[in-house]
């Protein structure tokens, strides 16, 4: 692992010249965040710091293939390592079945790591498109929440990795029309579960329609239905999805389902608002608020809330400025979550980003299981280089 | 997120950009003294049914530019497809418009993202077109009333100057406008906008007339708005190339992830 990383970056580093071959291109940006959580400004907190390097790589030996890599690079230092138990591990798992994660340097308070998050071969040509490796397989259609985005974990509220991890995965697609196809795909976990799933999209009266069957890592059956299209000049579109465990002991189903409606005014102010139902199993490792934001959500377990309701509004107050406000809303603990955003264009190719999370609620206690108000913030200060 | 959403509010403007861009294009040479006949060759499409493109668009303020490139296929006003070639961020996001449907690719997330149609109708980062320009840019023969003023040259060419009031019952932000355009090739070489107090508003200059394969076209359109001089739009053609082969099964969410 640790060769294979070298030899990439070196390779990397040495094809700029050929780039203008065109059978060779190479992108990607270089960050550096701040982050600073505390449940009040009077207490103490916690402050991290990530240099972050992105370098994708992509090799058309001819029109018809192309060889992807895509390699994250971090440095990591500051508090979080100290308090939370076994972060070194966490940084440097690898959740595919081939591990390429390689933690370069784990001290204490520093940690370096490689991590390939896609590596695959594509072919394809007329109505066929075959690829297998680690890829981003993603089904989902709406923005927040996504009952049909079965190949994949992630976090909304992960908003710097944007790319998110891919799965180890074959994927076969025949497009039997201009916006409409059938798409085979399997993937192996590290814990060695498979997934395997069939989805058949269609086009017609003006909203893309998909219906997905597929078995999750070896544990459920599922069924799932995903749309977009318009109501008026709304955008509209929406998953559903339902999960029955294979095993009869286990009487857990889960059904979740999510719709939004998207606006963009003539002046470029923009409106979305989403809501999601999720029947919560008895079994959800998701249980509660830290849980929700810290860990790798499934398309399975969404929220630890049945009811869910997001909002967002962006405005671009000077060309250069853009701002955002987003915000989630949980009945069942009476708490939510709001996230004002700042992005501010320096350069051609540089942005700087302030990022504010804010979340209050009702949370049980995690030993008593007494409910308790809670507040935690997160300010997060960020400046990228795109190349 | 929000990344998307302004990306997608770029498109249409793009698209429409370039159509404005070549609707200028003629080749005949005549001297006209109708007015309304004059503006309707140069306003008349005449690139071809199909075209591929590479663009580029420059945003330019006192203190800052902003530039956006993009390669664009086209066949008719029914079929597009548009890849972003800079800036480094934007790379690589394809937009398909079939008729009325409309596609985002976007390949950092692997995300097929339909696009509804109130996305369509926006402006990029403060540049000087606006929605008017582009949904009223065909209806410009039909929608005033033109007269010809004279002659008038315009870098080295030689201009019809005809003024273009709009119709009562039209519903044209604009005063009127003052179009220069070329005795010979038909180029529309210049044009001013007016407020309905006749104040001037923009003005739009073409140039850098230039052969692509067998058409000649102004390949530089320059936007200025007048109340701020130093803030301009160019938009400029790179290269572009007219009855290429295409129909439209390449329009197509395959050939999205497949443009180079």
């Amino acid at each position: 692992m640790r060769y294979l990383i070298l030899v990439f970056v070196f390779f990397s580093m040495s094809i700029s010249a050929q780039e203008k071959q065109k059978k060779i291109a190479l992108e990607g940006y270089v960050s550096f965040m701040n982050t600073n959580s505390f449940d009040s400004i009077k207490n103490s907190w916690m402050i991290d710091n990530q240099f972050y390097n992105r370098i994708n790589f992509f090799y058309y030996p001819t029109s018809d293939f192309t060889f992807t890599a895509q390699l994250r690079n971090r440095l990591i230092y500051g508090n979080s390592m100290l308090l939370i138990p076994n972060y070194q591990n966490v940084i440097g798992f690898d959740y595919g079945i081939a591990d390429l994660s390689f933690n370069a340097i784990a001290e204490k308070n520093l940690i370096v790591n490689f991590y390939f998050d896609r590596l695959n071969f594509k072919y394809s040509k007329d109505k066929w498109e075959i690829q297998f490796g680690r890829q981003r397989v993603n089904w989902g259609k709406t923005f927040v929440w996504n009952p049909n985005d079965i190949f994949n974990s992630y976090s909304y509220f992960d908003f710097d990795y944007e790319e998110k991890p891919g799965s180890d995965a074959l994927r076969i697609q025949y497009y039997t029309g201009p916006a409409s196809s059938v798409e085979l795909a399997a993937k192996v976990d590290n814990d060695k579960n498979a997934t395997a799933a069939v989805k058949w999209l269609i086009n017609k009266w003006n909203y893309d329609i998909q219906l997905i069957a597929a078995e999750l890592n070896q544990k459920d059956y599922y069924a799932g239905l995903g749309w977009a299209g318009n109501i008026w000049k709304l955008g509209f579109k929406g998953e559903a999805a339902y999960f029955k465990p294979i095993l009869k002991v286990d009487s857990n189903v889960v059904i979740s389902a999510t719709a939004s409606l998207d606006y963009s005014f003539n002046n470029s102010f923009y409106l979305m608002a989403q809501v999601l139902y999720t029947k919560i199993p008895s079994n959800s490792p998701i249980q509660n608020f830290e849980s929700y934001y810290s860990a790798q959500l499934s398309a399975k377990y969404l929220s630890f809330a049945p009811w869910n309701l997001f909002a967002q509004a962006s405005y671009p107050i000077t060309p250069l400025l853009t701002s955002s406000l987003a915000g989630m809303y949980y009945p069942q603990i009476n708490g939510f979550f709001v996230s004002p955003t700042f992005t501010f264009s320096l350069a051609q190719n540089v942005d700087a980003s302030i990022v504010w999370q804010y979340f209050k609620g009702e949370f049980p206690n995690m030993f008593t299981g007494m409910s308790q108000k809670q507040q935690v913030n997160m300010g997060f200060l960020r400046l990228k280089w795109n190349f | 997120m929000l990344k998307w959403i302004l990306m997608k509010r770029k498109l249409f403007l793009y698209v429409a950009i370039f159509f404005i861009a070549i609707t200028s294009i003629s080749s005949s040479k005549a001297d006209l003294t109708d007015a309304k006949e004059i503006i309707k060759k140069a306003s008349e499409n005449r690139y071809g049914k199909t075209s591929y493109g590479v663009m580029k668009m420059q945003i330019i303020r006192p203190k800052w530019s902003r530039t956006i490139e993009m390669k664009n296929w086209s066949m008719g006003d029914d079929y597009s497809l548009v890849l972003l070639t800079a800036p480094a961020k934007e790379k690589g996001q394809v937009f398909l418009k079939r008729k009325k449907e409309m596609w985002n690719w976007i390949p950092t997330i692997s995300r097929m993202v339909k696009l509804p149609p109130s996305m369509m109708s926006q402006g990029w980062m403060g540049s000087d077109y606006s929605n008017d320009d582009i949904i009223n840019q065909n209806s410009v023969v039909d929608n005033y009333t033109h007269k010809l003023l004279g002659s008038d040259k315009i870098g080295e060419y030689m201009c019809y100057k005809i003024q273009s009031t709009p119709k009562p019952e039209s519903n044209i932000v604009w005063g009127k406008k003052i179009n220069w355009v070329s005795k010979d090739g038909f180029f529309m070489m210049k044009s001013e906008s007016y407020d309905e107090d006749g104040i001037l508003v923009r003005t739009e200059i073409a140039s850098n007339i230039k052969s692509f394969g067998t058409k000649k076209l102004p390949s530089m359109f320059t936007i200025i708005p007048a109340d701020k001089e130093n803030n301009k739009t160019i938009f400029e053609i790179i290269n572009i190339k007219f009855d290429v082969k295409l129909d439209d099964s390449f329009f197509s969410q395959a050939n999205m992830k497949r443009v180079k």
